[in-house]
């Protein structure tokens, strides 16, 4: 039975401010963000919900706290079941290993036994059709080989618990089908996946919740169609503004 | 999680860390046609021309000042890095420690790891010229105290690299400072020339900690001696570092991804 409870939590990120101003000028200290306050949620079994909001509402703020990354300074976050996180950070950490050697460090990093890594980058590199690139540097990877490496590496888990950010683009036309047919059956041995991604058409293909979140407040949790509704108001009310 | 928690946990990681540190060295290598034998060929540069410049500048015998010169600056070069690399030990991880939760030790040991190969290497190059130069008689049980010496080298550094790294985290001064500080100490430390002898008990020197950790490794095998004062320095260092870790996990282990 897997579930993600938010009970209370209050959240603020803190960070260095930018580096304008005079070259003399002192930017040291820590700025401090508000994101959320006496945050609730509650997310259960079978629920496959997409993050809806407006650039900086908070979205992959709250896949990190849920992710376990960030600790909120107030309330707690209690999840039960196999968390995997994927923020699609890790590819191109190293942009001068091989596909291969990063896939590889990503099977390290989820800690898995070497046998299973190298099982599941067999069958990543048959998923991917990436050939003999694999081997190439993945500086030298074009915007498509990249999206085709960063499904594979979300083959790498079986988890109760899948966060998602953005990150998952399209590829070529050819892969989305299959990669939608692969997270289909992704889909089928996790039980929660809370996704976050600008594409409707994902979204609607994968999720059967939404939350709408403005300014680190929940608007709207519910299903589906509704709070898209909702979300494509909110935009229109903001573009109409503009 | 405690701090003990976080090192076991992150030692378990072994095959994550170790991986990334080769990687790492072999990265700043990529596409060199000797490769990463110039961590070795480096050393053996510096150690070659610095020796042929400064027995003349200090009028010393060149087979004793290579020697000297060889031990010295390669354990220095372990030293140095270890400080200047604490500072980025953390940060050039922000792409993990944001994605998956992780033992803050992961990094550490990955850092550590890395240089401890390159010290290994190094002694490719010093131990073999020790032999040359004086001979197998030479070789001494004395040694064991060098070896023991770079435990506790090795150990110091483990725990210096936790809290430098945090520091340097938060602070973003450090680690500029850090980059010219370890300058200054090379400089003023008994690397390059050794102590003149009728200074050589002074507190200048006694009380630089850098000058005892080198001790640790110079006077077993260039003087057969045991450095027993060093050794004490060296434990007090231990314990004074890993105090400070201790001190300010509990503080740190939260809030170090926010600083990244």
């Amino acid at each position: 039975m897997a579930h993600i409870t938010l009970n209370n939590v209050s959240f603020s990120y803190r960070y260095f401010p930018s580096i304008s101003g005079g070259l003399l000028k002192s930017n040291a200290g820590l700025k401090s963000h508000l994101v959320f306050k006496d945050f609730n949620l509650e997310i259960n079994d079978g629920d496959r919900v997409a993050l809806l909001g407006v650039n900086g509402a908070g979205k992959s703020t709250l896949l990190k706290v849920m992710a376990g990354v960030y600790t909120p300074e107030q309330g707690t976050v209690t999840t039960e079941g196999k968390i995997y996180s994927f923020f699609g950070r890790s590819i191109g950490v190293m942009p001068q290993l091989s596909g291969l050697e990063n896939l590889e460090i990503r099977g390290l990093l989820l800690n898995l036994p070497d046998k299973i890594i190298q099982e599941k980058i067999k069958q990543i590199i048959d998923f991917t059709e990436l050939g003999d690139a694999i081997y190439r540097p993945v500086s030298t990877y074009s915007m498509g080989m990249k999206t085709r490496l960063t499904f594979g590496m979300l083959m790498f888990v079986e988890a109760d618990i899948m966060l998602i950010d953005e990150g998952l683009g399209a590829g070529d036309k050819f892969f989305l089908e299959k990669a939608q047919a692969f997270i289909e059956s992704l889909l089928d041995s996790s039980k929660i996946l809370v996704f976050a991604n600008h594409s409707m058409e994902l979204i609607k293909k994968f999720c059967n919740k939404a939350i709408l979140i403005d300014s680190g407040q929940i608007v709207q949790f519910g299903a589906i169609e509704e709070v898209i509704k909702r979300y494509n108001h909110l935009r229109h009310i903001e573009i109409y503004k503009e | 999680m405690s701090l003990i928690k976080d090192i076991k946990n992150g030692y378990a990681r072994k095959k994550l860390w170790k991986r990334l540190a080769v990687l790492e060295l072999k990265s700043r290598y990529q596409g060199a046609v000797i490769g990463s034998f110039w961590i070795v060929l480096t050393l053996m540069l510096k150690v070659f021309m610095l020796s042929l410049v400064y027995t003349m500048v200090l009028d010393r015998d060149f087979k004793e000042y290579v020697m000297f010169l060889a031990i010295g600056v390669l354990t220095w070069n372990f030293i140095s890095a270890v400080i200047v690399t604490s500072g980025t030990v953390f940060k050039k991880a922000t792409n993990f420690l944001l994605e998956i939760k992780l033992p803050h030790s992961t990094f550490v040991f990955q850092n550590i790891y890395r240089e401890v190969i390159s010290l290994i290497m190094y002694q490719l190059f010093a131990i073999p010229l020790v032999i040359i130069l004086k001979g197998w008689s030479f070789v001494s049980i004395v040694w064991l105290w060098a070896l023991f010496g770079y435990v506790l080298i090795v150990l110091n550094a483990f725990f210096i690299n936790f809290w430098l790294g945090w520091l340097a985290t938060r602070f973003r001064d450090i680690q500029p400072m850090l980059s010219s500080v370890i300058m200054i100490i090379f400089l003023v430390t008994p690397i390059l020339w050794p102590p003149p002898a009728e200074y050589a008990n002074s507190l200048y020197f006694q009380l630089n900690p850098f000058y005892h950790l080198l001790e640790l490794i110079r006077a077993p095998m260039l003087h057969n001696q045991i450095p027993v004062l060093s050794f004490q320095v060296a434990i007090g260092l231990l314990v004074f570092n890993m105090a400070i870790c201790f001190a300010f996990y509990h503080k740190v282990k939260n809030r170090l991804v926010y600083w990244l």
